[in-house]
């Protein structure tokens, strides 16, 4: 599928989402999808037995995730409690980047430790819709399905 | 294949718009529909267990082994557990579910009913009220009347205020702490009780319920709350330690050490959510009147920063920071001095990793550095 196809099937989503204004379904839809997209990420780590491969892996999902949701924040006619939220899940992702790296004042997670972190990367956003602190709107999961798409 | 995958998803998605704008155009049931319930009796029961379980909106996650869990479905399954089990008591459980597609007829919420471990009743009903009123509506219909009471309640964080959905196929209804409160004073209108207070204990399994303002609404309606001041994991709260406390517990005679149920239902608790996860985990025990005193002699180290700019808790911007209370000019140290037993285990990994809790609470604002 090229990407003017995605694109044209993105806006013709959002004109109904829009339009309708009925979200419930839809974002239970999205959701399922950017978990899943987690879970494919927690698992192909457990399923790597060589640590730096694992830490390779991580690295490639979170900084997809951090840059493309900083991009985001750049569209044209955002929410901006959505921006705010873009730009929240962007630091975690930042935040999970540096950790995984031992950047910015954090330390390395080790080799030993690297399954687990997937898993803490996983339940954080699990907890993200309404108790992490963060409101996932169903604008931003339609970002983050996207970037999942481009992803793989 | 990921990417068909992916796309699929946005189908679906799209799919389920159309299908929810048909489900506006023809439902039109009434509520409570579709009922196989009898008038109550007036069973004498000793213990009293409400389960109040949130399932309309996010509640799936994933184990470390792949596997796909729907939350509200197991606080469900572990609620009837304990209506099986526990010995001499009346379970009612009430599972909030998303309206369907479609409008067909079956409401969107259950309730079950177990006697003495035995399931008596079960209706389905329609949620048309904000907070919990149908399910309170239900409640004053059937139940017994009780000697010890409890409230447990499953869902996302409760807002403070309006302005975040909480229902995601009917945002529409309104649910806040004030709202919350409104269902529990609803649900103790046909209190029998020496102390005053409706219920022995009340449980929030939700994140960010141990606030000061969560505390201070909640305190005249039960001796003891449980609620967690940080993140709570979709993996929730564990109550079956109540079917052991029912058997175990002395003859009618004797009187019921509600802390100690309180205790062994967060210690369980946090046991099962510390092998489960890797994110914190932070659970305590409110002794509601120390509590609430407590708070009373402290109020300008919460109510600034509770009420603030009305941006902070529950409002519509994305992203909320909290930290523990005992940071804040004038709110004290809290913790067992103002009533609090609190366990907290720390996230395996983060900025937070290394942090400390101490008083109990959490009060809204970025944490010290």
């Amino acid at each position: 599928m090229n990407n003017f196809t995605r694109y044209m099937a993105l806006s013709v989503f959002c004109t109904l989402t829009a339009a309708t204004g009925a979200m419930a379904s839809a974002s239970d839809a999205l959701e399922a999808r950017y978990q899943a997209a987690l879970n494919e990420m927690v698992q192909a780590t457990k399923n790597t037995s060589d640590p730096a491969a694992k830490r390779e892996q991580l690295g490639k999902f979170i900084d997809h995730m951090a840059q493309g949701l900083e991009k985001a924040e750049g569209l044209q006619g955002l929410d901006p409690a959505d921006r705010t939220t873009l730009e929240t899940l962007a630091g975690k992702y930042r935040d999970y980047g540096a950790e995984l790296n031992g950047t910015a004042g954090f330390a390395r997670v080790p080799d030993g430790g690297l399954n687990a972190f997937a898993g803490y990367i996983q339940q954080g956003m699990e907890q993200a819709p309404l108790g992490g602190g963060i409101y996932i709107s169903s604008g931003v999961l339609i970002v983050i399905l996207i970037l999942i798409i481009i992803l793989t | 294949m990921r990417k068909c995958a992916s796309w699929l998803a946005v189908l679906a998605a799209t799919c389920g718009l159309l299908a929810q704008g048909c489900a506006v155009s023809r439902s039109s049931s009434g509520a409570p529909g579709n009922t196989q319930v009898s008038p109550a009796s007036s069973f004498p029961t000793r213990f009293q267990f409400v389960y109040v379980i949130h399932g309309d909106a996010g509640y799936a996650y994933f184990d470390q082994n792949g596997k796909r869990h729907l939350a509200d479905s197991e606080a469900e399954s572990q609620a009837e557990e304990v209506g099986l089990g526990a010995k001499d008591a009346e379970v009612l459980i009430f599972h909030q579910r998303p309206k369907h597609l479609w409008g067909l007829p079956g409401g969107q919420g259950s309730l079950r009913l177990y006697r003495n471990g035995r399931l008596e009743r079960t209706a389905a009903y329609a949620r048309k009220q904000d907070g919990m009123q149908a399910e309170a509506d239900l409640f004053r219909k059937y139940a017994s009347p009780a000697e010890h009471r409890s409230f447990f309640y499953f869902g996302h964080e409760i807002p403070e205020s309006n302005g975040i959905p909480y229902s995601r196929s009917q945002p529409e209804l309104a649910f806040t702490l004030a709202s919350f409160a409104a269902g529990l004073r609803s649900f103790a209108a046909p209190m029998r009780r020496d102390s005053g207070k409706p219920f022995d204990l009340v449980a929030l399994s939700a994140c960010h319920g141990g606030t000061p303002t969560a505390t201070r609404t909640l305190a005249p309606f039960a001796a003891w709350l449980i609620a967690s001041p940080g993140e709570l994991h979709l993996t929730y709260l564990d109550t079956r330690a109540l079917i052991r406390l029912t058997r175990e517990n002395p003859p009618r005679s004797a009187r019921i050490d509600a802390g100690a149920w309180g205790k062994a239902l967060v210690s369980s608790s946090f046991s099962r959510l510390c092998e489960n996860t890797s994110t914190s985990v932070t659970v305590a025990l409110y002794e509601s009147d120390r509590a609430a005193a407590y708070l009373d002699a402290h109020r300008k180290g919460w109510e600034i920063t509770a009420s603030g700019t009305g941006q902070t808790r529950g409002g519509p911007q994305a992203s909320r920071d909290h930290r523990d209370c005992a940071e804040n000019p004038g709110f004290g140290a809290g913790g067992l001095e103002a009533g609090v037993t609190l366990l907290f285990r720390a996230p395996l990994f983060g900025p937070d990793k290394n942090k400390s809790f101490t008083s109990g609470w959490e009060c809204p604002g970025p944490p010290a550095t």
